[in-house]
């Protein structure tokens, strides 16, 4: 059972790590974490060092959950990509893992501040639904694998 | 970052973007504050006429490529806070010059060197990617350049109402342009005390700088080539403008056209100096990216914001000419196309990054663009104005969606290159600007308005031919080397557990 997970190093990527591990441990599951340094979408090149911050901050998180892996005796591999989070999973999941199931967390956007705030926030939102801008929804469009979305609490 | 955390003006990332969008709005509010006023000019100014308006406004966007150049420069010596408060103080005086001059050569001059302002655009840019995360910098530069070229729409919705009933009389225009100059240098001071280059701690480091864009093979160097001369070679168009019009002697003419042909040549010689070296030993096949898409890129930016440019300069009398409107209301209605950039600029840039497939939304806005001038170009007195205002938005609404559709392809070109790939296509802009307002010293505006559509449709049939999707990091893998050989122990302790 070769099973990916779309990893970012948030609570929700956590907690999905976890989950996946509790749900197939049993299964003897090689699990592939799968993490994607956006480009940053700037048109000058001052940005470099806080592209390579976060790049570095993905590596420790990948390391992070690697060791939980390691810990709970569970055999991982992991992958480091670059470009738009979107396309890049579905690139690894079709070109490279080829994995029996794909697992990630969906995000929520649980709105805060005021009503200009909250409406402006819903608004955008509901632009990303119409054109299936968010991760998973991309995915589970597109993906050729069973996709399993866990839903943040 | 979410949409609303423009609100929390009390982070110190929001405040300077904020600071910044408004040094920005400013410059703009001065850059354009010609068009509004332009027939109140000629009604008070008795030698002026229509022809030397038209010159003025290519004058308005001649210099801010070379200034763009110089600009880059200071930005890596001095960062941006300085190079802004300097360059809005710098460029009050040739306003001030231009409010309060009385001979045709010293409003030719001021707005020659008042043309420059344009290139405080890359200097906000600058000063935004300073502050902001990665994650968050397509939005943060998103509504930076959206509010900022908003300065055009407030200039011409203000000035003339300020002109007009504020000052009144025979020089309110020039108290009015005087007015945004002074404001201008007051908030350039306020702003150097006001900001800091980046979060408090941040080094200023200074980018390696090439002096030239990489190429992948010599097809694209030809190319390059090509599509760097224009960037300065546009220049020749204005001056034989002005030669034609009789404001320069043949001689002058001629001084002009060689310091012109010397810095193409100078151009040239870098990239040949940059890439044969290169490409001699042979660019990786995972190292490439194709020139195509810029190319495809500098004719988008030329037909969408060199358009915008050229269209803000023209509006206003445009209506009052068609439609005989007064100053104010015309102003007013021809700020409705530049009032669209609040929300169809950030809006652009949105929409590229949601749907999955960036090309066809560049593609959908060219064409929305081509639409809409065609239309605007059918435009005529007997048309109910309601409905003229209706297609001048729909218009721009497409110009400046294309405009954040077009940075939004940008940076996934080539990462590495990103900033060349933005200050050529940014130029180009303004090359776009220089060509529609040269023609438009020749032609009514309803012809005008078709040139521009046809601008926009070539635009969009070298896209379709030329650019490609971006593909970004497909070859960049990294592996994290540490668990790497975390798991090969794991691999060699347990195969050593299987065997025993």
């Amino acid at each position: 059972m070769k099973i990916m997970i779309a990893y970012d190093g948030s609570r929700n990527a956590r907690l999905a790590l976890a989950q996946t591990i509790t749900m197939f441990r049993d299964l003897k599951p090689v699990i592939t974490l799968v993490a994607v340094a956006e480009n940053p979408r700037d048109i000058t090149s001052v940005n470099e060092d806080m592209f390579q911050e976060e790049l570095n901050d993905l590596k420790r998180h990948i390391a992070e959950a690697m060791e939980v892996c390691e810990r709970e005796q569970i055999s991982a591999e992991n992958m480091l990509l670059e470009g738009d989070a979107r396309k890049m999973l579905l690139f690894a999941a079709e070109k490279k893992v080829h994995p029996d199931m794909l697992v990630i967390a969906r995000h929520s956007h649980e709105p805060d501040g005021g009503f200009i705030a909250r409406s402006l926030t819903y608004f955008v939102d509901e632009l990303d639904y119409m054109t299936f801008g968010s991760v998973s929804s991309f995915l589970a469009r597109r993906i050729q694998c069973p996709l399993l979305i866990l839903p943040s609490r | 970052m979410k949409v609303a955390d423009v609100f929390h003006v009390k982070n110190p990332e929001v405040r300077a973007l904020h600071l910044t969008w408004i040094a920005f709005f400013i410059t703009f509010y001065v850059w354009f504050n010609m068009a509004p006023l332009a027939s109140s000019m000629l009604k008070s100014v008795d030698w002026l006429t229509a022809d030397d308006l038209r010159l003025f406004a290519i004058c308005n966007v001649a210099l801010t490529i070379p200034a763009r150049i110089i600009v880059g420069m200071a930005l890596d010596r001095f960062g941006p806070r300085r190079v802004f408060s300097v360059l809005m103080v710098l460029m009050s005086i040739p306003a001030l010059v231009f409010a309060f001059g009385n001979t045709m050569t010293q409003l030719l001059v001021s707005r020659l060197v008042l043309s420059s302002i344009g290139a405080s655009f890359v200097v906000g840019i600058h000063m935004t990617a300073m502050w902001f995360k990665p994650r968050d910098i397509g939005f943060a530069e998103g509504f930076y350049a959206g509010w900022g070229n908003f300065g055009s729409a407030a200039a011409a919705i203000t000035l003339p109402t300020i002109a007009l009933h504020m000052y009144g009389g025979e020089d309110g225009w020039r108290w009015a342009i005087a007015q945004s100059a002074i404001v201008m240098a007051a908030y350039g001071v306020y702003y150097w005390f006001a900001i800091t280059d980046g979060p408090v701690g941040t080094v200023h480091r200074k980018p390696r700088k090439a002096v030239a864009l990489e190429v992948s093979s010599w097809g694209d160097m030809i190319k390059l080539i090509l599509w760097t001369i224009p960037l300065v070679g546009v220049l020749g168009i204005l001056v034989w403008r002005i030669e034609n019009m009789g404001y320069l002697s043949a001689t002058g003419a001629a001084i002009c056209y060689a310091v012109i042909v010397a810095i193409v040549c100078y151009q040239i010689i870098q990239i040949l100096r940059v890439n044969i070296p290169l490409l001699k030993q042979g660019v990786p096949e995972d190292d490439k990216y194709p020139f195509n898409s810029v190319a495809a890129l500098n004719s988008t930016y030329f037909a969408n914001f060199g358009a915008e440019l050229a269209v803000v300069s023209m509006l206003p009398m445009f209506f009052e000419e068609t439609w005989s409107l007064s100053a104010t209301a015309a102003g007013l209605i021809a700020a409705s196309f530049a009032f669209v950039n609040l929300v169809a600029r950030p809006m652009g840039g949105l929409v590229s990054d949601r749907m999955g497939n960036r090309r066809f939304v560049m593609l959908s806005y060219m064409f929305g663009i081509s639409v809409g001038f065609a239309l605007m170009a059918l435009m005529n007195s007997s048309w109910p104005l309601i409905i003229a205002v209706g297609i001048t938005v729909f218009t721009s609404f497409f110009v400046q969606g294309a405009e954040g559709a077009t940075f939004g392809i940008i940076p996934s070109i080539k990462r590495r290159l990103t900033g060349q790939i933005s200050g050529m296509a940014g130029a180009y802009g303004n090359v776009g600007a220089v060509v529609y307002l040269t023609i438009f010293t020749f032609v009514t505006s309803t012809q005008f308005f078709y040139i521009i559509a046809g601008g926009a449709f070539i635009s969009w049939l070298l896209c379709m031919m030329w650019l490609k999707e971006p593909e970004s990091g497909f070859a960049d893998e990294y592996q994290v080397s540490s668990v790497d050989l975390q798991i090969e122990e794991e691999e060699r302790r347990r195969q050593a557990a299987a065997t025993t």
